[in-house]
């Protein structure tokens, strides 16, 4: 009897009246209970993040971490390894200081800065120069495995005219959302490459063209200027300005609380939308088996509309990159 | 509705399904985007089933509460898994 009970949940079947009735736990009122269900955890989600953001873990990483893992997938590609450069670190950073305090998410700033603004004011001179950004990775393995999976960002990884690299992990709120951000400046110092005589002629960079998705930049600078000493190495403190401390090597990293979230929300969201979507199956299993039961309307579409956002849950990629 | 345009309809949906899953791939590192893609193809799966339902006759409120009702579950799942 308690068996019978429990397979009216799950399978379709018929009543006494001899009607077909579907799966209890696909009526009206049950998809409205997994509604609900939804609103409270990100309700619940939402509290947590306000109250107790510990409970959600610790995501934590380096700019040294994502120089090496850069320069790994250098050297797997038969390119030499990029060189940190402080200045390049210190653009990185007030990039980044300004993506915060501005408030955006792109290449180039509100207020119309472009990333090379940012390498020229730390005294860098460039004749290349490139740009990826990374935000809400709870690893540095993920960012620079994302940037590899995009074209134009594998292109600044593995492009060979690039000699050095600087890097600044910040955490802090970015449009509203508490993460951390990477920003990876590529660059080749005028220094590092002989300056032919027509070169020597250019007056000034070359314009830049709108920064796309990854954004690179060749200039020719040919006046000599001093370069700055001692490069600044900075470090972001949470949602706070940009510390710079002194150092040879980076040593910047950023610490977010919500580490856990994405893998928390996605088995959750897997749990549930697949639960739905394993009882809409059965019933069509079940209607193409018994003869004395028919497919109800809507339970095609139903599955198409449920298969459809299970694969996206499945492949969500946790973080974004431009 | 013949049996031919009915499976005409159903290929159009899942047509549009696959769309929405190139268009997802594309947007995969903009959760923002992907999100509005499922809202998009949430949106397109309502007008779909009231306009298949309307033409074959059998709409009811209980089955477009139940379309109106996945397709919040599934923009719920999303948003919690994408934005929140």
């Amino acid at each position: 009897m308690i068996h019978r009970k429990i397979a009216r949940q799950i399978i379709p079947h018929h009543h006494e009246d001899g009607k077909q009735h579907h799966a209890h736990a696909l009526t009206v009122p049950a998809l409205f209970t997994y509604f609900q269900i939804f609103v409270f955890l990100i309700a619940g989600l939402y509290f947590v993040k306000l109250r107790a953001p510990q409970v959600l873990g610790v995501a934590t990483f380096s700019a040294q971490q994502i120089i090496d893992l850069t320069n790994a997938k250098r050297v797997q590609n038969g390119l030499g390894p990029l060189t940190y450069n402080g200045q390049l670190a210190a653009a990185a950073a007030a990039k980044a200081q300004d993506m915060f305090s501005v408030n955006y998410w792109a290449h180039n700033s509100p207020l119309g800065r472009t990333p090379w603004s940012f390498i020229t004011g730390a005294g860098y001179r460039y004749i290349y120069a490139g740009e990826n950004l990374a935000r809400d990775f709870n690893d540095a393995g993920s960012v620079v495995d994302a940037w590899m999976n995009s074209p134009s960002h594998r292109e600044n990884i593995l492009d060979a005219n690039f000699k050095e690299i600087g890097v600044a992990v910040a955490s802090g709120k970015l449009t509203g959302v508490d993460g951390i951000l990477v920003v990876q400046m590529f660059g080749t110092p005028v220094a590092a490459v002989p300056v032919a005589p027509t070169l020597a002629q250019a007056p000034s960079p070359i314009p830049s063209p709108t920064p796309q998705t990854a954004g690179k930049q060749v200039a020719l600078q040919t006046t000599p200027i001093p370069s700055p000493s001692p490069a600044p190495l900075a470090v972001i403190n949470p949602g706070d300005n940009v510390n710079l401390e002194q150092g040879a090597a980076p040593a910047a990293s950023a610490t977010v609380l919500a580490s856990r979230q994405f893998s928390i929300s996605k088995i959750v969201t897997l749990a549930i939308v697949g639960f739905i979507f394993f009882l809409f199956a059965i019933e069509v299993l079940f209607v193409v088996r018994r003869d004395n039961l028919h497919l109800r309307p809507g339970v095609l579409a139903h599955l198409g509309m449920l298969g459809f956002v299970l694969l996206v849950i499945w492949y969500a990629v946790q973080g974004a990159i431009i | 509705m013949n049996k031919k345009l009915e499976k005409l309809a159903h290929l159009f949906l899942y047509f549009g399904f696959g769309v929405g899953m190139v268009a997802i791939y594309l947007a995969r590192y903009s959760p923002t985007e992907q999100f509005l893609i499922i809202v998009l193809l949430a949106t397109f799966y309502i007008v779909w089933g009231f306009s298949y339902h309307h033409a074959k006759r059998e709409a009811t409120g209980r089955l477009f509460l139940e379309y109106l009702l996945i397709a919040l579950i599934a923009v719920l799942a999303g948003f919690f898994v994408l934005m929140a």
